[in-house]
């Protein structure tokens, strides 16, 4: 990495747009999204299902699946240089050393048929001039700094013969291989037991490269709570909100925000009702004009029917898709 | 929680149910070992009370949940049901007694036959067990749809045309549909965004009160349990290791492995504690460890804790509750 410098920009995604040309139309995936991460920074992304968190991270790494996918507009600096324009060698390089991923399910994206040893020295080799003595002998290192017990006789294991969390771990050691600057970790936890959970983050955030920088995708705002640095809150394709997670938490500015973290049973006294967002959310292929969230929100009014609210609202300390954002950050807003 | 609870007759009295699968292995699939999915499970449900099950994958609570129902057979024990033993029942018995005990499973998507109308889903368990008249279907269906929060126009839609949400209210209705009075609720909520989650229990808190029914509540999710249960069982590879009222369990638990489960769950906006991580795995319950089955992961075991398993002994402050480990005393306090 040597055009790191006082660069003080890992990623910046501008005005992302990607949409899905499916049977019954266009799905607009993911519409007009920003977000810069800098070093350091462990930014959460989070949403509920079908939001498009996770086609903003396919699309960070040009994982999109063409010609379905369709990128309407934006750019992907990664370092000031442009994932989407790089020639096919570059963004390998990139995806190797740059910035890595760690899936949900490690099992769909390890290979069944090689041992787990052979896997992570195969990828060292594709990045490092090494023989395969040197590159197995560094791939069982790797699989011991993520916890790996026995990692000399665990490399030749299948992936198959690992429990759900060993395997997340191998994915975890092939994600820090090439000491990246960026790990994007899509919902890298969720079908693991939460003891298991919490050793696995631990293990995320202490084994990174000092510098580097995570990007959390998840559904738990819990776990963005006990995680990261800074919040981007996604709804129906968009950034709703965005800030500092104490601050988000603590006084949040969008009435979706407010509501989701409002919904957390361990949030409620027991016993008390849940406050649960009344309606569904609406369809990728047919959002409903104005703000997308008002035919759900307690506070609507005339205004959110018809006008689409901007990130940035005049007034506002941080970016947030509402009208009432300003009022609420002055404590005049309503409230939940 | 009501003390009188515990005296009167229990709805559901289960006694030392086992649950083990042979392993085979080999040519001939001799029998190679003994998989104890339920290993001397002992439970009492009170009418209108909620029992909260929790414990993490593989722990067998949803093997002790089938095994209830009669889906999977159960080795050895007693399920008394309003005073009869349902595994010893005979077939026509038990087909009179299965109206009773009704069942909510996790994945509304594949627990509903996509063939199926709404209506006919609805209706099939009133036809095959109340013989109810072909014209009195839809009058059945649709006063389920309202009690669940589903419009009218639900009833001749297929499941597929629902969202996750709606398919498991669907799978509420129909578990009402023979008026039951134990619902066994595996992981009701788990696939559901928080949002819906939210509305999904309100729903289960709502038809509590309306129907007086008594819930057996599986979940991996502590909140959840929480939030619905007054009493919880706790179950580690495959025994309950701590069982009490809700309260105090989840805010004053006495045994290593819930202090562990607890301390693993982050909350959001609560003090952040740095997760601590439990150490180990959960060993196989084909070869659970001798003496105390959670020994060798215990922070606080010594020698007599290899010799013997415990049992539950009364623990704590409050009534009813109790835990099994021989060194609760010992312990020091727990802080969340």
């Amino acid at each position: 990495m040597s055009a790191t410098g006082d660069n003080n920009r890992i990623l910046e995604i501008e005005d992302l747009s990607v949409s899905f040309a499916v049977e019954e139309g266009v799905l607009r995936a993911v519409d007009g999204l920003s977000l810069t991460i800098g070093p350091d920074e462990v930014v959460g992304l989070v949403g509920e299902s079908g939001c498009g968190k996770s086609v903003t991270a396919l699309s960070v790494l040009r994982l999109l699946p063409f010609p379905q996918a369709r990128m309407d507009s934006g750019r992907v600096l990664y370092r000031g240089r442009d994932i989407l324009a790089m020639p096919p060698e570059e963004i390998r390089s990139v995806r190797g050393n740059g910035i890595s991923m760690i899936f949900q399910e490690p099992m769909t994206a390890l290979s069944p048929l090689h041992r787990i040893g052979s896997q992570l020295s195969e990828a060292l080799r594709l990045h490092a001039p090494l023989s395969r003595r040197e590159a197995w002998d560094r791939a069982v290192e790797a699989l011991r700094r993520v916890g790996i017990p026995d990692p000399s006789e665990r490399a030749h294991s299948h992936p198959h013969e690992l429990s759900g969390g060993m395997r997340q771990r191998v994915m975890i050691a092939m994600a820090l291989l090439h000491d990246p600057d960026l790990v994007i970790a899509d919902e890298p936890t969720t079908a693991l037991d939460v003891t298991v959970q919490a050793q696995v983050f631990d293990l995320m955030l202490r084994e990174r490269k000092p510098g580097s920088a995570l990007l959390l995708i998840t559904h738990d705002m819990s776990v963005v709570w006990e995680t990261c640095t800074r919040v981007a809150v996604m709804y129906a394709s968009e950034i709703v909100e965005e800030g500092p997670v104490d601050d988000v938490f603590a006084h949040p500015l969008h009435p979706y925000t407010e509501a989701l973290l409002a919904s957390i049973p361990a949030r409620t006294p027991p016993g008390e009702r849940l406050r649960a967002i009344r309606g569904q959310v609406p369809s990728p292929l047919n959002y409903p004009r104005g703000c997308r969230f008002h035919d759900r929100c307690p506070f609507a009014f005339e205004r959110c029917a018809s006008e689409h609210p901007a990130l940035g609202q005049t007034a506002c300390p941080r970016p947030a898709r509402c009208f009432l954002a300003a009022k609420r950050a002055g404590n005049g807003g309503p409230r939940l | 929680m009501n003390n009188g609870m515990q005296e009167q007759q229990p709805l559901l009295e289960v006694r030392n149910l086992r649950v083990h699968f042979p392993v085979r292995r080999g040519v001939f699939a001799r029998v190679r070992g003994c998989i104890r999915a339920v290993d001397g499970v002992s439970l009492r449900i009170a009418a209108g009370e909620t029992v909260g099950l929790v414990g993490e994958s593989g722990c067998g609570k949803s093997t002790f949940a089938r095994a209830i129902l009669r889906l999977d057979p159960a080795t050895d024990g007693h399920v008394l049901f309003g005073g009869r033993d349902l595994l010893s029942m005979p077939h026509d018995e038990l087909r009179r007694a299965r109206p009773d005990i009704q069942m909510v499973f996790q994945d509304p998507f594949s627990s509903l036959n996509p063939r199926l109308t709404v209506l006919d889903t609805l209706t099939e368990g009133l036809v095959e067990h109340r013989r109810i008249p072909h014209r009195e279907r839809r009058d059945a269906a649709l006063g389920l749809l309202r009690d669940v929060g589903l419009p009218d126009e639900a009833l001749l839609r297929y499941p597929h045309e629902f969202s996750g949400g709606q398919r498991q209210r669907i799978g509420i209705a129909r578990a009402l549909s023979l008026r039951p009075r134990l619902l066994v609720c595996d992981e009701p909520v788990s696939a559901l965004d928080v949002s819906v989650q939210a509305q999904i229990l309100n729903l289960l808190s709502d038809l509590r009160r309306k129907y007086g029914l008594s819930y057996l509540f599986i979940s991996h999710d502590l909140g959840v349990v929480r939030h619905l249960s007054q009493r919880v069982a706790v179950m580690y590879l495959g025994r309950i290791i701590e069982l009490g009222p809700a309260s105090a369990v989840l805010t004053a638990p006495a045994h290593p492995y819930t202090r562990a489960l607890l301390a693993a769950v982050p909350v959001a906006g609560a003090p952040r504690r740095g997760r601590r991580a439990l150490a180990g795995q959960v060993p196989s319950p084909a070869a659970i460890p001798e003496g105390c089955r959670f020994h060798p992961r215990c922070p606080f075991a010594s020698d007599a804790c290899r010799a013997a398993e415990p049992e539950l002994t009364p623990c704590g402050s409050a009534q009813n509750h109790t835990a099994a480990c021989i060194r609760i005393a010992e312990l020091p306090p727990f802080n969340a």
